[in-house]
């Protein structure tokens, strides 16, 4: 059994160590995954607290064959929500970088051609060009840290994205998905 | 309801992600050593793959029966112990393929960036396809040399025919390769293929062996793809040879890099091709050639490649010290190579040293000020004679 099976086994035993388990094995990763979205550590502690309480909530019924990402969403929702509804009560205008893809926001009845559509894309992509995509809009991380890691400029970074959000756009519409 | 969309992604694409982001983990700024280290292990690989080349020559032996073929296997690891969202295993799995015996001519045509990578062709009348992946700075372009699905001989008999009225003389062995290079940087309007054959092969088309593209600012995505089609024959003799693949892409500095080549005697180019690389440094204007090629490269996304390159040029023209090492890394203003990454990055590094020392002698200069103004100012303290 592996370790992620044996966790998942704690929560469908309603064993509370499932969290103690999660939080060993995931909490470093939740955490820097909310903090790449808020930017503060306090609330994204909060975050990942919350995260651990969800899926206590929803596992079992759910069983998801990969606890990591299973997570990992849970975590991304919740800060992104946070991070709007505290941005909602102080300041107008301030946007994630999610919001740059608003254009492509898909509606939520079609989710899993949706789904097809964006893992072919993302696929079809070269492997450079479709990580920077998936950290910049999933993981949510800087720009300047992207182009850092690629040792590449900045405003190449922001080629690739802008070029990916295109063609991604042109894919869409080419399989009838209205975004 | 509408919801962000990459809320969507799959478990599949976020590991591959996580994979490719920890495999080109970033690397650390090349230091002086590390640039010595490499220019050194170039000269070294250079010399190797000269000896190689003249060892293997005009001989009729042929290659060897197996090659390995190496897979790696990558898989994703969660570490608790790390900020990053993934972590990769990495594990390599090598395979043994037995491969078919070669009695017949072939050719290999090589990655003139990586003596090392190749792929040998055979001309022994078969259907021909090898995958070829040129490998830098984390961006994978990649070369299909593919044969076309009909037989050999009766592409053999298109071919003599329009080689006959082009050459003036039958050719009864030419051998032609479609070469298809997928995913050029997108960004590079224009790029150039050069193919530079060994002393055995001629190439018969192009005979200025170089293509030139220019792309349209609303280009089609699928221009991804372009093809190239190489014909050459082997010269008397001779039974095997490379061909080398550069492969130069640039925004505006392409063009100064045709004109030269275009300015250049090909034929004389061509009669000191007996080394890699084309022995352009052979040739009294290769130097300019050879650096409108370095200077074709876009800086800002291929860095370390044109560093490579920049490393080479100056090993082909001698413009190195008593150890081998570049000149211009102890002049970072050598004209040549003014605008290589390692020049820029030491002006840069000398001019950071010469304004923290100008600020520090400027700080030392103010202490130096205010202590003599305390002293003077403390003077009043020390107690005047009071001659009343």
């Amino acid at each position: 059994m592996s370790a992620d099976e044996y966790i998942i086994k704690l929560f469908f035993d309603r064993d509370r160590r499932a969290i103690e388990e999660a939080e060993k094995k995931y909490g470093k990763y939740l955490l820097t995954v909310a903090f790449n979205i808020l930017h503060n550590t306090q609330d994204g502690e909060e975050c990942v607290n919350d995260t651990y309480l969800s899926a206590w909530n929803t596992i079992p019924p759910e069983n998801p064959s990969s606890l990591k990402r299973y997570l990992c969403s849970i975590v991304r929702n919740h800060a992104i929500s946070k991070y709007r509804s505290e941005n909602a009560q102080k300041r107008a205008g301030v946007t994630l970088c999610i919001d740059e893809l608003s254009d492509l926001a898909a509606p939520e009845d079609d989710s899993a051609e949706i789904r097809r559509v964006l893992d072919e894309f993302l696929k079809s992509s070269s492997p450079r060009d479709m990580t920077v995509f998936v950290y910049r809009y999933y993981y949510m991380y800087p720009v300047e840290q992207i182009a850092e890691h690629y040792r590449v400029s900045v405003q190449a970074i922001y080629k690739i994205l802008d070029r990916m959000k295109k063609k991604l756009h042109e894919k869409l519409n080419k399989e009838g998905i209205t975004v | 309801m509408k919801k962000d969309i990459m809320s969507y992604c799959g478990d599949d694409v976020l590991d591959a992600a996580d994979r490719n982001w920890d495999s080109a983990v970033k690397k650390p700024k090349l230091s002086r050593f590390a640039v010595i280290a490499a220019a050194a292990l170039i000269g070294i690989g250079l010399i190797a793959a000269f000896a190689v080349a003249m060892a293997t020559r005009n001989s009729v032996t042929p290659p060897p029966e197996t090659e390995i073929v190496t897979e790696a296997e990558t898989e994703a690891e969660t570490q608790t112990d790390t900020k990053e969202p993934a972590q990769t295993a990495a594990e390599t799995v090598e395979t043994v393929i037995p491969k078919e015996e070669i009695t017949s001519d072939y050719v290999i045509f090589k990655d003139a960036a990586d003596d090392n990578s190749g792929l040998h062709c055979h001309t022994n009348g078969y259907e021909i396809k090898g995958h070829y992946v040129i490998e830098e700075d984390n961006t994978k372009n990649s070369i299909t040399i593919c044969y076309p699905d009909s037989s050999f001989e009766q592409l053999i008999g298109s071919l003599n025919d329009t080689e006959y009225d082009l050459l003036g003389k039958k050719h009864t062995d030419v051998c032609e390769y479609e070469i298809q290079i997928y995913n050029l940087n997108y960004y590079h309007k224009k790029w150039i293929t050069l193919l530079v054959p060994d002393e055995s092969i001629e190439l018969i088309t192009p005979e200025i062996p170089y293509c030139y593209y220019e792309r349209s600012e609303e280009r089609n995505y699928d221009d991804d793809i372009k093809t190239i089609n190489v014909s050459f024959r082997f010269k008397e003799n001779c039974h095997n040879g490379n061909i080398w693949v550069y492969i130069f892409a640039g925004d505006n500095s392409i063009k100064a890099f045709e004109n030269d080549y275009k300015d250049a005697d090909i034929q004389e180019i061509r009669k000191n091709s007996d080394r890699p690389y084309g022995d352009l440094a052979n040739y009294n204007t290769s130097r300019k050639v050879a650096f409108a090629c370095v200077k074709g490269y876009d800086f800002s996304d291929y860095y370390l490649g044109v560093s490579n390159l920049y490393r080479q040029a100056a090993i082909y023209f001698g413009d190195v010290d008593k150890n081998g090492n570049p000149l211009y890394l102890t002049d970072p203003n050598m004209p040549d190579y003014k605008d290589s990454p390692s020049c820029i990055e030491m002006r840069e590094k000398q001019e950071d040293e010469k304004r923290i020392r100008e600020e520090a002698h400027e700080k030392a200069q103010a202490r130096e000020k205010e202590q003599e103004r305390g002293n003077t100012d403390a003077a009043p303290l020390v107690d005047i004679p009071n001659n009343n």
